[in-house]
């Protein structure tokens, strides 16, 4: 017997499903289908009218053989998209496995009710706001704790800055400033989920924005104070690169919220763009400085009893600067080649 | 030399980039130009002055950069034909230019009567700022020049002098004023001339009552009224002999410049490191402040009613500098500190106003330097914890010449400290070396009396 006349006869069993998507990829509007073959086109002739003027009346006609959709191509100027393949009117072809075609300005995918279904997806959380939030737990409660951890750290860096008696007003201009700016950043970035995910998400991304925050606070201390305890003043010099990558981190992790579906591509965007960067300040901090970091020197002091690494006679240090001559008399030598090569630099 | 004196402008008239201008050591100094007015405000000349002016019209020039294609002036000078075989003496920085990119400049000459013609470099002294150049055409040699004022009759102070040159290239002048003696903690002697030199006459000759050369025209200050510089004729006179065996300059000077400098650094170090450092005066660090025997210390404090970070500061520099071109002035030290004591502040607040303090400083290169390579460590000396960093910059067309900087921050205390700056420009490799070690060991911690009994008691 013919499993379609069989599914008929069980009262309006549905045998496939047709949606049409959004731009995004969100489903408008879905059509169960009860009886192939299926006509589409703006005609009330079609079995699926669409109200779309760049559709002939019948555009396209779906159809199933051996467990397989058909797609066959009416009388159109505009004819069918299906993958990167163009089919023009009177053309058809069977659809893969994704079976999403355009046919003139509408998207439509097609799911049949006899194929295996994908397992559930768990929501997309984003890392951090996995690790952080506990599934359910109302988000300001994170929130909360979280700003007022960043309020203090704040008013501690300005605490540090200010002299004994500074009157209060001016501690409360400049967390106002800051804490602006954050919600700000924040509001900025939740514009982007209204955008593409129509909700605004704002505590999710103020959520990011107070995270990375105070992680970029902490590495921007920490680091220098670590090269001063162990002079190794490589830990400080990185530090502004260090920042750097903080911040990328953070605009991918609101991408993620943004974009939850393109996760690898915000990942291999942002990445391209930190490590671009970074080889382009790299390679003109050498052409101008010859040294790949713009910071000369450790420049943090914190109190004498942070210092871990021995402190050397001064012929010591003498000793290591005697090793700078070869590389003075090299970039001397090469800038003097660079004049040479470019008449309008010489002075 | 003198061009690089302190707070003075080089008096010769640049016509696209106005006048190189140097930061005057003292607070108060204003670098503006002089008011162009003082050149043609009216000298109350005297009788010796119209007759001195009519003895040397003939002998005196002005000295003219132009560029080697359009012609036109670059900028001016003075200059004036001295002793026998037509010589012209002039300022180093009047034909510096030329000196340098010989390709792109050329030197001509104007005389009062209308004369004309081109000039050739023969010898320049960068150090003194000196230079002597000679006319091309064969009938200049016949001209007799000015003579020099013999070096076994010193002036006396007070007595009238009189500067001729073009200032301003408004037209040749003679500026009657008074010799006050050498400038005061000058590493070269340099003559402090009451008077008013303007742009345009640096080289120009300054005259004796006899209307002998005593000396040359070459700076003035900005911030003072008729301080004027010359440089003594002595130095003049030497660079004439040398000059005589000379053969005309035609290639960029940079091994002589170097050469020169490196005699001049060496002299420089010699001298400094021969004399022992001040003291700062204060209870426990030993702070290495230089002798003011060719260096001029300033010093100021916060204000008694400071509520945060105090401190005491030295700033100590050179007067004079050598002129190499108008971005470029090498071939001095300078030493600087601040003593802070943050006891009003707590550990915390102190430690980041010392850090930013610390972070504060510059190792640019710029004019003709690479870019700034640094060393840094902890160091110790005389019982003193101190972080410090060396940096150098090389000179590019220089070679074998260094800018050399060594930053010092004590680290011993919670609640106070002492940073320093010491540098050296247009020095040797060696050199810097060795002053950035004579400089690290100017530190040193000077423990209390009883701290020291403490310690000299036998432990139980």
């Amino acid at each position: 017997m013919d499993p379609n006349e069989e599914g008929r006869s069980r009262i309006e069993a549905p045998l496939a499903l047709i949606e049409r998507l959004d731009r995004d990829g969100h489903v408008l509007q879905s059509t169960l289908v009860y009886r192939w073959p299926m006509k589409i086109g703006r005609s009330f002739e079609a079995d699926l009218v669409l109200d779309d003027p760049h559709l002939a009346p019948l555009h396209a006609e779906l159809d199933e053989v051996n467990g397989q959709v058909h797609l066959r191509v009416g009388e159109t100027i505009n004819g069918a998209v299906v993958g990167n393949k163009h089919l023009q009117a009177g053309e058809a072809m069977a659809l893969d496995v994704a079976r999403a075609l355009r046919l003139g300005n509408t998207r439509l995918r097609v799911r049949l009710a006899s194929e295996p279904m994908a397992p559930e997806r768990p929501l997309d959380r984003h890392l951090v706001q996995a690790a952080l939030a506990p599934v359910g737990a109302p988000l300001w409660r994170v929130v909360l704790p979280l700003l007022l951890v960043s309020l203090l750290v704040m008013l501690f860096d300005e605490w540090l800055d200010n002299d004994p008696g500074t009157p209060l007003n001016n501690y409360l201009s400049s967390s106002l400033i800051l804490l602006s700016v954050t919600m700000g950043w924040a509001l900025f970035w939740s514009l982007g989920s209204k955008l593409f995910q129509g909700k605004l998400d704002y505590l999710a991304h103020l959520r990011l924005t107070l995270i990375y925050g105070l992680v970029w606070t902490v590495l921007d201390a920490a680091l220098p104070l670590l090269a001063f305890a162990t002079d190794w003043s490589f830990l400080s010099h990185v530090s502004g690169v260090v920042g750097a990558g903080v911040l990328c981190a953070l605009i991918w992790a609101h991408l993620g919220l943004i974009l939850p579906g393109h996760r690898a591509g915000v990942t291999v965007g942002v990445a391209t763009m930190y490590l671009v960067g970074l080889g382009l300040h790299i390679w003109l901090n050498e052409q101008r400085t010859g040294q790949a970091f713009t910071e000369r020197y450790v420049a943090a002091l914190p109190p004498p009893a942070w210092r871990l690494a021995p402190a050397k006679p001064t012929s010591v240090l003498i000793q290591d600067a005697r090793y700078l001559k070869d590389k003075l008399d090299r970039q001397a030598k090469e800038d003097r080649a660079d004049d040479a090569a470019d008449p309008s630099s010489e002075e | 030399m003198l061009c690089g004196v302190a707070g003075a402008w080089c008096v010769a008239t640049h016509a696209a980039s106005p006048l190189p201008s140097v930061p005057s050591d003292s607070s108060d100094a204003v670098a503006a130009p002089a008011p162009a007015a003082a050149a043609s405000a009216p000298e109350v000349v005297s009788s010796s002055a119209h007759k001195l002016y009519e003895q040397a019209r003939h002998q005196l020039v002005q000295v003219r950069t132009l560029l080697s294609g359009q012609g036109s002036q670059s900028s001016v000078g003075s200059g004036f034909f001295v002793g026998d075989g037509g010589l012209i003496i002039t300022n180093y920085h009047v034909v510096s230019q030329v000196a340098l990119q010989p390709q792109r400049y050329r030197l001509t000459y104007a005389g009062v009567d209308g004369r004309q013609g081109a000039l050739e470099l023969l010898a320049f002294d960068v150090a003194h700022d000196l230079a002597v150049v000679r006319p091309s055409e064969a009938g200049a040699a016949a001209i007799k020049g000015l003579a020099f004022r013999p070096r076994t009759t010193p002036l006396d102070k007070g007595e009238r002098i009189y500067s001729l040159g073009n200032p301003l290239d408004v037209g040749f002048a003679v500026v009657e004023g008074t010799y006050n003696g050498l400038v005061d903690r000058g590493f070269y002697p340099t003559v402090f001339f009451s008077g008013s030199l303007n742009p345009g006459m640096s080289g120009g000759p300054t005259l004796d009552e006899q209307g002998r050369v005593m000396g040359v025209n070459v700076a003035t200050r900005l911030d003072g009224q008729q301080v004027s510089f010359l440089v003594p004729s002595d130095f003049a006179e030497d660079l004439l002999l040398r000059a005589r065996k000379a053969t005309p300059i035609k290639q960029a000077v940079y091994p002589e410049l170097t050469r020169q400098l490196v005699v001049h650094q060496d002299l420089l170090t010699k001298r400094f490191m021969a004399q022992p450092w001040r003291s700062a005066g204060h209870e426990h660090y030993r702070i290495p402040v230089p002798p003011e025997t060719f260096m001029r210390c300033w010093g100021d404090s916060t204000q008694a009613d400071n509520k945060g970070l105090e401190f005491e500061r030295s700033n100590c520099t050179m007067n004079q500098s050598v002129f190499i071109n108008s971005s470029l002035y090498t071939g001095n030290l300078a030493a600087r500190h601040e003593i802070y004591d943050g006891s009003k502040l707590g550990a915390w607040r102190f430690a980041r106003q010392y850090s930013k303090s610390f972070r504060n400083e510059r190792f640019d290169g710029y004019g003709g330097r690479t870019a700034a390579q640094c060393s840094e460590r902890f160091v110790t000396n005389d019982g003193l914890p101190m972080r410090a960093v060396i940096c150098l910059n090389a000179y590019k067309k220089l070679p074998g010449l260094y800018d050399m900087g060594v930053l010092v921050a004590t680290l011993n205390d919670d609640i106070a400290g002492a940073q320093g700056r010491f540098d050296a420009k247009g020095v040797s490799f060696d050199n810097a070396m060795k002053l950035a070690d004579f400089y690290l060991k100017g530190y040193g911690w000077i423990p209390t009396k009883k701290a020291e009994a403490e310690s000299k008691r036998p432990s139980r």
